[in-house]
């Protein structure tokens, strides 16, 4: 490079940098809109990949890790028939089916469970209350619980294995019988039909919602059906591993006849469903307001401009009389309606893109009505924030260097 | 030396007391020292003097676009001194008029929304400002052009335009900054007889100005040497 060019080069670069210098603030925005645009592209190319690979481990975990395996109702049918003759009840899981099932590979926690009175309510009360109320029992093992992965406050769930007269309330089932719900719940009994149960603690939700229910040992439950018949395995594999599980299971519970049981998979369509919309709500959650907080520097960026372009104008109008706040607010109302205007456009351009884009890959579009009330108002609120610097800037501009003629 | 100079039988419309403004800048700039002025209502005064004099200063100050480092200045008989900015720029809206070298007419706005905007700020009732616009445009001689484009004017229309919005709402004073600067004699003319109206009307006229023929025109002239008044003409 001759001396000439690097003179003009380094001219050049001079220039630019004291242009920029001049107008710092304006500066600054721009290289932060640019920042921010950039980011939102590598944001959303990152956050779509993120966002698509929990939804996927979201998919295998709640589709594919729960195995229920019960009697098979061909069998029990003829089953009754014997039983009505007079023959011997059936006894369909073998005593140590909770350790045929967990040494299945792949199977993290297994466990009984029976319903009394096959899913109909039963009449609870506590002791000397006439006052009754209609709640699901459920007999079951501590393996059953642990498979359930269900919200326990209680150290002595190891009870259910016992012939003991123990129960776990679900914490709604309490509340309906007045019981406070506490780590340690001593003293506390209720009546399940003639029978009084000594209270040892309090679960919620899990897997299998068992809020409402009162859990008694599986052993007692077995001995009020005359038969475990109606029994259920409740067996938990690792994630995505409930498919392989299911096809080994029976024959481990029962090598001799495994045709006497029947197992599906466990599918909670509600969690699932929940999970992809909470992650993908997230997903576009991110990436708007990565763009909102884009578009408010460029509105900004546009208006310190303007201020700067109509200096002369802010001196005339201080001038004629008016105050630094009513030359503010025309900026501030500048800011508010090309919040606002921008705010209806978009959500008539949005909506107007996701019915074509639906339209165009054959999905049902979903629409939310108030998207059309949100789009207006974040609009506004984003002019007004863009516009909060440049309406302090104008009250800064010295009227009597502004009319000033150079 | 006092600068006291007064034409005798009227009231004063403004009164300046040992006015010094310093500018804070390093090393710092005495733009004006120890000026004092009376103006009587009506009058016609010019003040004169080369670019850096502190002509400019004093409009300002007089203007209320900027306030004195020291002394006193009333206006219409209350002291601005003491004033808070509020109180400042309301009083500026409702007794000052202002016509700039550059008219600042806002090009995208027409003749009659140019004008509008003073009765806008000082908050005259929408029903009648169509009508006192109609007559300020009269006076300029501008009715004709209502409704033109203000970058559509000409330099000697948008100076009457500027006028017209300095005197819509009827100020005590008119406070022009070389009005005439960029404008040919024809209209330069133009100004002044418009000028000469409106002290005939009570208005007083302060013109700042480097121009020798308004400092003939006026009632009175002053000269700013280094930032201090002296009485007459400059030769």
């Amino acid at each position: 490079m001759s001396r000439t060019q690097s003179s003009r080069a380094v001219d050049l670069i001079d220039d630019v940098v004291v242009e920029l210098s001049a107008r710092r603030s304006r500066t600054a925005l721009i290289v932060a809109a640019v920042a921010l645009s950039t980011g939102a592209l590598l944001a959303s190319l990152g956050i779509s990949s993120t966002a698509a690979q929990q939804i996927a481990s979201s998919l295998a975990a709640s589709t594919l890790d729960l195995v229920t395996v019960e009697v098979n109702p061909v069998e029990t049918s003829s089953d009754d028939a014997q039983t009505a003759t007079g023959g011997a009840p059936a006894s369909y899981f073998p005593a140590d089916t909770q350790a045929r099932a967990e040494s299945v590979t792949l199977v993290e926690a297994a466990g009984l469970s029976i319903a009394v009175d096959r899913n109909e309510t039963t009449a609870v009360r506590r002791p000397g209350d006439p006052q009754e109320i209609q709640v699901p029992v459920l007999g079951a093992t501590p393996g059953f619980m642990n498979a359930n992965e269900a919200a326990q406050q209680s150290t002595t769930t190891w009870l259910l294995e016992t012939d003991q007269h123990v129960v776990l309330l679900g914490t709604s089932a309490a509340a309906e019988l007045s019981i406070p719900i506490s780590p340690n719940p001593t003293g506390h009994q209720i009546q399940i039909g003639p029978t009084l149960y000594q209270v040892i603690g309090f679960i919620d939700s899990g897997r299998i919602d068992l809020g409402a229910y009162a859990v008694i040992p599986y052993g007692l439950a077995v001995d009020a059906m005359r038969s475990d018949a109606s029994s259920s395995l409740l067996v938990r594999t690792a994630p995505g591993a409930g498919a392989p599980v299911a096809g080994v299971i029976r024959t481990a519970i029962r090598p001799d006849q495994p045709e006497r049981l029947a197992n599906s998979q466990v599918t909670n369509l509600s969690a699932l469903r929940q999970g992809v919309d909470t992650q993908l709500g997230q997903f576009a959650a991110w990436i708007g307001a990565f763009l909102l907080v884009l578009t408010c520097l460029l509105i900004a960026n546009s208006m310190i401009v303007s201020v700067v372009a109509r200096t002369a104008e802010i001196g005339l109008r201080r001038a004629l009389g008016a105050s630094r706040a009513a030359v503010s607010a025309v900026f501030w109302g500048e800011g508010l309606v090309i919040g606002l205007v921008g705010g209806i456009t978009g959500s008539a351009v949005g909506a107007v893109a996701v019915v074509a884009v639906s339209t165009a890959n054959q999905w049902t579009a979903h629409l939310d009505p108030w998207t059309f009330l949100y789009g207006p108002a974040l609009g506004g609120l984003t002019g007004l924030l863009a516009s909060a610097y440049p309406a302090w800037n104008v009250t800064r501009i010295s009227p009597a260097l502004a009319v000033r003629s150079d | 030396m006092s600068n006291v100079l007064a034409a005798p039988g009227q009231p004063p419309v403004l009164h300046l007391s040992e006015v010094t403004k310093t500018y804070p800048t390093r090393p710092p700039v005495t733009a004006l020292t120890g000026v004092d002025l009376t103006v009587h209502a009506g009058e016609r005064l010019a003040i004169v003097g080369r670019s850096g004099s502190g002509k400019s200063t004093l409009l300002n100050i007089v203007g209320l676009l900027d306030e004195c480092t020291s002394g006193r200045y009333e206006l219409a008989g209350q002291d601005t001194s003491t004033m808070s900015a509020t109180a400042r720029t309301h009083l500026r809206a409702q007794r000052l008029g202002f016509v700039f070298q550059d008219s600042h007419v806002l090009g995208h706005r027409t003749v009659a929304e140019n004008i509008g905007l003073k009765l806008a700020i000082t908050r005259t009732p929408r029903r009648a400002r169509a009508g006192q616009i109609a007559e300020v445009l009269a006076r300029v001689g501008l009715s004709h052009r209502r409704d033109a484009l203000g970058r559509l004017l000409s330099g000697g229309e948008r100076q009457r335009v500027a006028i017209a919005r300095a005197i819509v709402s009827d100020p005590d004073i008119l406070l022009a900054d070389e009005p005439t600067g960029n404008l040919d004699a024809d209209n330069s003319a133009a100004v002044l007889e418009i000028f000469d109206a409106l002290a005939r009307g009570g208005t007083t006229i302060v013109v700042i100005t480097h121009d020798l023929r308004i400092a003939q025109w006026a009632d009175r002239a002053l000269t700013l040497d280094g930032g201090r008044l002296v009485e007459g003409r400059p030769s």
